[in-house]
C-alpha cells in the first residue's frame, strides 16, 4: 500500500515540474526602452529597443563605444497590445517588460492623445509603474536607435538625466495621476537628440531633456523650453541639483549659488469670488562663484546677492506662469487639488468650470532666498583687494 | 465532450479513497457514510460545467441585492 | 473532543491576525478608497467595532459554554433540530467563504504572476497543501503562524522605510471633506473581514490558558486594526486617491520601492509573502469547516473528511464564479452585509436566548 502511494506521490512530480510559467532567461526579449510613435489611419507604431545579452558576455574589446548592445525593432498596430502581438513575430524570444525603465511617446502621438495607451501600462503586470515617461521631440524610435557614448543603450542616458532632476522626472504612476487627477492637466518630461559632432558619427549621440511637454486632457498642448521648465519645478518644488546664476542690479558680473534646499507652500484662499494662490517660498543656497567685486563675507554684501537670488527665482516663476497657466491654461502646478484640500465645497461647485477658473487663478509669490555660505574663499578669487568693493 | 473532466475527477476521487482507506477501516460506519458520501457530492458537482452554472453565490447576490444596491455609486 | 491539540491564547491571536489580514491587505485598501476617497484610512478604525463586537460575543458564549464550538452549543441553544439546521447552515457558508478565499488567493497569483498557470492547478495545490495543515491539527496551524508571522509585519515596516521618500504626507488632507459619510461606507468593506473573528468559536476551546482568550482577541483585532489603518495610509500617500482604480494597491506599492538603485522590485517578496498569509488564512478556515462538519456529523474524527472537502472547496471555488469581477461583486455587495449578518448577529442572538432559556442541557454536556 505504501509503495503504491509513494509512486503514485512521485508521479505527481511529473505534473509539479512543468511550470506554465518558467521562463529562463535566455528565452526572453527583455525590453529596455520603449517608444511609442503615431502612424497613419490612426495606429500606432511601437518600437522596443531589446538588450542583446551576447553583446556583453562577448567581452569588452569588441564592444566598446559604438558596439552595439541594444537591437530596436517596431510594429505598427491599433494600439500598445496589437503592436506587441505583432512585434512578437519578428523576435524570436519572449518579450519581456519587466525591466523597461523608459516609456518614450513622439510628440505626434502626444498630440493625438496618450490616455489609450496609458491604459496599457498600467493594466498589463510586466510594466514598472516605476518607468520613467517622457515625449520626444519628432519621432520617438529615433531615440532608442542612438548610440550613446557613455552609457550603455539610449534609454540608460534618459533615466540617468532624469535622476538628476535635471528636467521633470514622471513615473507612470505619477502620470496616471495627473492624467486622472483634478487639475485635467499633465507635463512630462520632452527629450531631444543631441546633434552629433560630424557627419560620419551619425548615431553617436544621447538625447538629452531640452524642456517640458504640457498636456490637457490627455493630449500634448504646447512645449516650454529649459528656462520655463525651471520655474515650472520651482513651483512644484522639484528643483535639487541645480545652479541660479543671478545678474545684481548696479554691480558688474554675476553671482552664482547653488541652491540646496528649497521649501515651498501653496496657500490658496478665495475672497469674493476670486481665487488666490500665494506661493511661499523659502531657498538656501551657496556662492559657488563670484564675478563681482563684491566681499562675500559681509553680510550686507550678501543682502545684495540674496536679493538678486530672490529676483531670478521670481522672474523664472513668472515666466513659467505666463507659459504655462496664461498661454497653455493647462494646471500642471496641481493648484485644483490645493483648493480642493483648502476649500472642499467650494471646489465641489466649480470643479467642471476649472479650465475657466484656472487662468484667472491670482498668483502672488513670497520668496524668501538666503545665501547661507560664501563658498572657501572671501573675497572675490580674481581681483585685487583694492578694487573689492565693501559697502 | 467532458470526458477527460469526468476521467480526471474520477482518478482524484480514487486517489482520495486510496489514501485515507487505511485509516478509515477503523472508524464507525458513521464516518465511511460521511466520507463517502461527501465524495460523491463532489463527484456529482464535478460533472456539471460550475463557473457558468447559477450556484450559492448567484443565489446570495439575489438575496443581498437591495443591500448590495447600496453599495452602487 | 475530536481535537487533542491545545494553543496557548497569544498563539491564537497570531493565527487569527494573517487569517484576516491576508486579503484585506490586498484588495481592501482600493476598494475602500472607492467610497471613502481620502479618508480610507479612517475605515478600518470603524470597521474594527464589529470586529470587537464579535470577539466579545463569541467570548461570552464561550464562558456560558467551556470546551464547546458553535457547532455544539447552538445545539444546547436551539434545541436539536433547529441547531442542526444552523450548523449545517454555517458549515456550507463556511465552505464557501473558503472556496472564495482560495479563489481570491489563485486569481491574485495568476493575474500578477503566473499569467500562463491554469488556476485549478494554484487553487488545488494550495488546498492541497492546506489539507496537511489541517489534519496535523489546531497545533499544527497555530504553530506554522507564529513561525511565519514575523515574515508578515517586517516587510510592511520595511515598506514603509523604503518608501518614505516617496510620500506626499498632505495628500491626506482634506480630513473628512464630506463629513463622515464616505469613510463610514468605505468602512462596509473591511468590517466584512473583521466579522469572521467568529473563528474564535472553533479556537477558543482549545485554549490551554482560557482566561486569556478575550484579552488576546481584542489585541488581535486591535492589530489588525492597525495593519489596514497603516496599509491605507501607505498607499494613500503614494498614490494619492488613484488607489481606487488598482486592484492590488499594496502589490503596487512594492513594485514601487527603488532604493539606492539596486533594492528594487520586491513585488517577489509580497507574493511570497501573501502565499504564507493566504496558507494560514485558508488553513483556519478549512479546519474550521472540517471539525464543525465532523461535529455537525457526530463522526469520531474530522480528519477522514478533511480531503473531500477539500474536494468540495475546490468546486465551490468555482461555481457561479466566472471571472474576477464576480468575486469582487461578492466582497463589495454581498459580503459586507452577509458577515455581519451571519458571523456576529446570529451569534449575537444566540447568545441572547442562552439568557433566555437558561442552561436548559447544561448539566447533560459531555
Amino acid at each position: 500500500m505504501k509503495r503504491i502511494l509513494l509512486t503514485l506521490l512521485m508521479m505527481s512530480l511529473l505534473f509539479l515540474g512543468g511550470c506554465w510559467d518558467r521562463t529562463e532567461i535566455n528565452d526572453l526579449a527583455i525590453i529596455t526602452g520603449a517608444a511609442i510613435d503615431a502612424a497613419d489611419d490612426n495606429q500606432i507604431e511601437l518600437s522596443v529597443q531589446v538588450f542583446i545579452p551576447r553583446a556583453l558576455s562577448a567581452g569588452r574589446g569588441s564592444t566598446s563605444s559604438g558596439g552595439n548592445l541594444t537591437l530596436v525593432k517596431s510594429a505598427k498596430g491599433a494600439s500598445i497590445a496589437d503592436a506587441i502581438a505583432l512585434l512578437q513575430t519578428k523576435i524570436p524570444r519572449k518579450i519581456f517588460w519587466g525591466h523597461c525603465e523608459v516609456f518614450i511617446f513622439g510628440e505626434d502621438m502626444a498630440k493625438r492623445g496618450i490616455a489609450e495607451e496609458m491604459d496599457f501600462l498600467v493594466r498589463h503586470p510586466q510594466p514598472r509603474e516605476r518607468a520613467y515617461m517622457f515625449v520626444s521631440k519628432g519621432k520617438a524610435a529615433k531615440t532608442l536607435e542612438l548610440r550613446p557614448e557613455l552609457e550603455r543603450y539610449s534609454s540608460e542616458v534618459i533615466r540617468e538625466m532624469s535622476d538628476m532632476h535635471i528636467g521633470m522626472l514622471v513615473t507612470i504612476i505619477q502620470l496616471k495621476e495627473m492624467l486622472r487627477g483634478k487639475s485635467n492637466a499633465a507635463a512630462l518630461p520632452l527629450i531631444d537628440v543631441m546633434p552629433p559632432p560630424n557627419e560620419a558619427k551619425g548615431l553617436e549621440t544621447a538625447p538629452y531633456i531640452m524642456g517640458t511637454a504640457v498636456f490637457r486632457k490627455g493630449k500634448m498642448v504646447g512645449e516650454i523650453n529649459e528656462k520655463a521648465t525651471r520655474g515650472v519645478m520651482w513651483i512644484r518644488g522639484e528643483v535639487e541639483r541645480y545652479t541660479v546664476t543671478a545678474k545684481l542690479k548696479n554691480v558688474q558680473g554675476t553671482v552664482s549659488l547653488n541652491p540646496i534646499h528649497s521649501d515651498i507652500k501653496f496657500i490658496p484662499s478665495i475672497r469674493n469670488g476670486q481665487w488666490q494662490m500665494t506661493i511661499k517660498a523659502k531657498t538656501e543656497g551657496d556662492v559657488v562663484q563670484n564675478g563681482t567685486n563684491l566681499d562675500m563675507s559681509n553680510p550686507e554684501m550678501i543682502k545684495l546677492v540674496e536679493k538678486a537670488f530672490q529676483q531670478d527665482i521670481e522672474d523664472r516663476i513668472e515666466l513659467a506662469l505666463k507659459q504655462v497657466q496664461h498661454e497653455m491654461k493647462a494646471d500642471i502646478f496641481d493648484f485644483a487639488t490645493d483648493f480642493y484640500r483648502e476649500y472642499p465645497q467650494e471646489w465641489k461647485a466649480a470643479k467642471n468650470n476649472w479650465d475657466e477658473i484656472f487662468p484667472n487663478v491670482k498668483v502672488i509669490t513670497d520668496i524668501h532666498a538666503y545665501v547661507r555660505r560664501p563658498g572657501l574663499v572671501t573675497l572675490p578669487g580674481g581681483i585685487p583687494e583694492e578694487e573689492v568693493r565693501e559697502k | 465532450m467532458r470526458w477527460g473532466v469526468t476521467l480526471g475527477v474520477t482518478l482524484l476521487v480514487l486517489l482520495i479513497i486510496l489514501f485515507e482507506l487505511p485509516a478509515l477501516r477503523q472508524k464507525p460506519l458513521r464516518d465511511k457514510i460521511a466520507f463517502f458520501s461527501l465524495l460523491l457530492c463532489g463527484w456529482v458537482l464535478a460533472q456539471f460545467d460550475l463557473p457558468n452554472m447559477a450556484g450559492p453565490v448567484t443565489w446570495l447576490n439575489e438575496l443581498f441585492k437591495p443591500w448590495g444596491n447600496l453599495m452602487k455609486k | 473532543m475530536l481535537e487533542k491539540g491545545k494553543i496557548s491564547a497569544f498563539q491564537m491571536a497570531v493565527l487569527m491576525y494573517p487569517t484576516i489580514v491576508a486579503t484585506a491587505l490586498l484588495t481592501v485598501p482600493s476598494i475602500t478608497a472607492a467610497y471613502a476617497d481620502n479618508d480610507l484610512w479612517l475605515s478600518p478604525i470603524w470597521a474594527s467595532l464589529i470586529g470587537f463586537v464579535t470577539v466579545l460575543v463569541v467570548d461570552a458564549l464561550h464562558r456560558r459554554y467551556p470546551q464547546k464550538t458553535i457547532i455544539q452549543y447552538s445545539e444546547h441553544i436551539l434545541g436539536k433540530l433547529l441547531g442542526k439546521a444552523f450548523g449545517a447552515f454555517l458549515m456550507l457558508l463556511y465552505v464557501l467563504l473558503t472556496a472564495l478565499v482560495v479563489r481570491i488567493y489563485a486569481e491574485f497569483l495568476v493575474g500578477s504572476f503566473l499569467t500562463q498557470t491554469p488556476i485549478v492547478v494554484v487553487i488545488s495545490t494550495m488546498l492541497l497543501l492546506c489539507a496537511f495543515a489541517v489534519r496535523g491539527g489546531v497545533e499544527v496551524i497555530a504553530r506554522a503562524a507564529t513561525a511565519f508571522s514575523p515574515f508578515f509585519v517586517l516587510p510592511l515596516l520595511l515598506l514603509i522605510v523604503l518608501l518614505f521618500t516617496d510620500f506626499q504626507l498632505d495628500r491626506i488632507f482634506p480630513i473628512m471633506a464630506d463629513g463622515v459619510g464616505p469613510s463610514l461606507k468605505g468602512a462596509l468593506i473591511p468590517q466584512g473581514w473583521f466579522t469572521e473573528y467568529m473563528l474564535l468559536a472553533f479556537l477558543l476551546p482549545f485554549l490551554t490558558d482560557r482566561e486569556k482568550g478575550r484579552k488576546w482577541g481584542v489585541l488581535s483585532v486591535f492589530a489588525v486594526m492597525l495593519t489596514l489603518l497603516i496599509s491605507n495610509l501607505i498607499v494613500l500617500f503614494l498614490f494619492g486617491t488613484d488607489v481606487a482604480t488598482m486592484l492590488y494597491p499594496l502589490m503596487a506599492a512594492a513594485r514601487y520601492v527603488s532604493f539606492a538603485d539596486f533594492f528594487e522590485n520586491l513585488e517577489s517578496l509580497v507574493m511570497a509573502i501573501w502565499i504564507m498569509g493566504a496558507f494560514i488564512k485558508i488553513s483556519v478556515f478549512y479546519y474550521a469547516t472540517a471539525l464543525g462538519s465532523a461535529q455537525l456529523l457526530n463522526l469520531s474524527d474530522y480528519r477522514p473528511i478533511v480531503l473531500p472537502l477539500g474536494f468540495l472547496i475546490t468546486l465551490f471555488s468555482f461555481w457561479s464564479i466566472p471571472s474576477l469581477m464576480e468575486t469582487s461583486k461578492f466582497d463589495v455587495a454581498v459580503f459586507p452585509f452577509l458577515g455581519p449578518l451571519v458571523l456576529t448577529l446570529l451569534p449575537l442572538l444566540l447568545l441572547l436566548l442562552s439568557f433566555v432559556r437558561p442552561a436548559r442541557q447544561e448539566g447533560k454536556s459531555s
